[in-house]
């Protein structure tokens, strides 16, 4: 529950940091919840950390991708918070820590899964993001074919 | 008002996008269309995140080459989001290219959250993620004065003009060993959970975005320096704050 509020307010404080205003940054901050929700559901079910951190990715780029069409903005103004509270800031510090003490088996355990998280969530924005972009030019192309028949 | 003026202006609006924090296939986009709506026979184009140099051909075969340097970020999506509706605008109805530069400088002068509403909402993020990371309501408190501090040193840096990947380490070196002091003193309980909550203050979250995003774009030169930007500033505060820890007071 603590986590819940947490992740809300942390979204929320980030997107004031990037200057949004008004409802866009009640979505933001919601983007930030709804991902740190689905993640911890999801853990239920998926035990691949990697596989679970794209499917959230996925679900968030679709989530910002949806409101930028629907508030006409760019999808980064609500991008950010929403993969905010699944980025491995936390795995980093532990992974140099490791490396200070010299514990190879956890320092490369720890880097290899803050490496594949950042990874993941790199593809999941890609995936969804150039889907859209796909849609787009289909859309475009429908449109030019259907006035020349015309 | 002349062709070059005209294009300076839109070099204007295509640099700001890149410096509040658009992706670089839009301010290429933004630019190109502008131009071409204008009169331009074509436009061609070479951006990176810090630089657009651009060259356009007029109906008469003339041309003109201009190059604008991008310095530095400063983050506002709100900016980037009416300079981003103001290009559909201007594409639409074609206002007269004073208006265009009049809208333009309106946009500059929108105002931002003020100085003292960022500093609370510094301290509200490391609080807030220092207990999303299990930290009591005590850590909180020590991170979220640490969060401030952090920033507040981090811009005394940048007016002396450090390194910024220096100077984050320093920073968040000195907020570490803060951070090891409080514990000492007995007014945190859990050292990872304070120091987290400072990292998560920094991560950069909208470039490790947009690196994505511009490799999306086909833009793998700026996606690149946007990623290993992204890469190097997340070690240098996780540098930061490990040293403090493992070689802080009492080593």
């Amino acid at each position: 529950m603590t986590q819940l509020i947490t992740a809300f307010i942390g979204a929320l404080g980030i997107a004031m940091l990037s200057n949004i205003h008004g409802p866009k940054l009640a979505y933001a901050g919601l983007g930030g919840l709804l991902s740190w929700v689905l993640s911890q559901v999801l853990a239920r079910f998926i035990s691949t950390e990697a596989v679970l951190i794209f499917i959230v990715s996925i679900m968030a780029t679709l989530y910002a991708e949806i409101l930028a069409r629907a508030e006409k903005s760019p999808a980064t103004v609500f991008l950010v918070s929403s993969i905010f509270p699944i980025l491995p800031g936390g795995k980093l510090y532990y992974t140099v820590i490791y490396a200070i003490d010299s514990d190879v088996e956890r320092f490369a355990a720890s880097g290899i899964s803050a490496v594949t998280t950042s990874i993941a969530i790199a593809m999941g924005i890609m995936a969804v993001s150039s889907g859209f972009k796909i849609a787009r030019y289909i859309r475009e192309k429908t449109v030019v074919f259907l006035k020349k028949m015309w | 008002m002349t062709e070059e003026r005209f294009i300076d202006t839109v070099l204007e609006i295509g640099s700001q996008m890149l410096l509040c924090g658009g992706e670089v296939y839009r301010a290429e986009e933004a630019v190109t269309r502008i131009l071409k709506a204008y009169g331009a026979a074509s436009v061609e184009m070479f951006v990176v995140s810090t630089c657009i140099i651009v060259t356009v051909t007029d109906k008469q075969g003339g041309y003109i080459t201009k190059t604008k340097n991008v310095h530095g970020h400063e983050t506002d999506l709100d900016k980037l989001d009416r300079l981003n509706s103001m290009c559909r605008v201007i594409c639409n109805i074609r206002p007269s290219r004073a208006e265009v530069e009049r809208y333009f400088h309106q946009i500059l002068q929108y105002k931002t959250y003020p100085g003292w509403l960022k500093n609370i909402v510094y301290l509200i993020i490391s609080a807030a993620f220092s207990m999303f990371f299990g930290g009591s309501a005590r850590d909180a408190a020590v991170s979220a004065v640490l969060g401030l501090l952090l920033m507040a040193l981090l811009k005394i840096c940048k007016k002396l003009d450090v390194n910024s990947l220096f100077s984050i380490a320093l920073s968040s070196y000195i907020c570490g060993l803060l951070a090891q002091g409080a514990m000492r003193l007995g007014l945190g309980e859990h050292l990872d959970s304070i120091i987290i909550g400072n990292i998560m203050l920094i991560i950069p979250g909208l470039a490790f975005t947009n690196a994505a995003r511009d490799m999306i774009g086909g833009d793998i030169m700026s996606g690149m320096l946007r990623l290993m930007d992204a890469a190097l500033t997340a070690v240098a505060v996780s540098v930061g704050f490990a040293f403090a820890v493992r070689f802080g007071w009492g080593m």
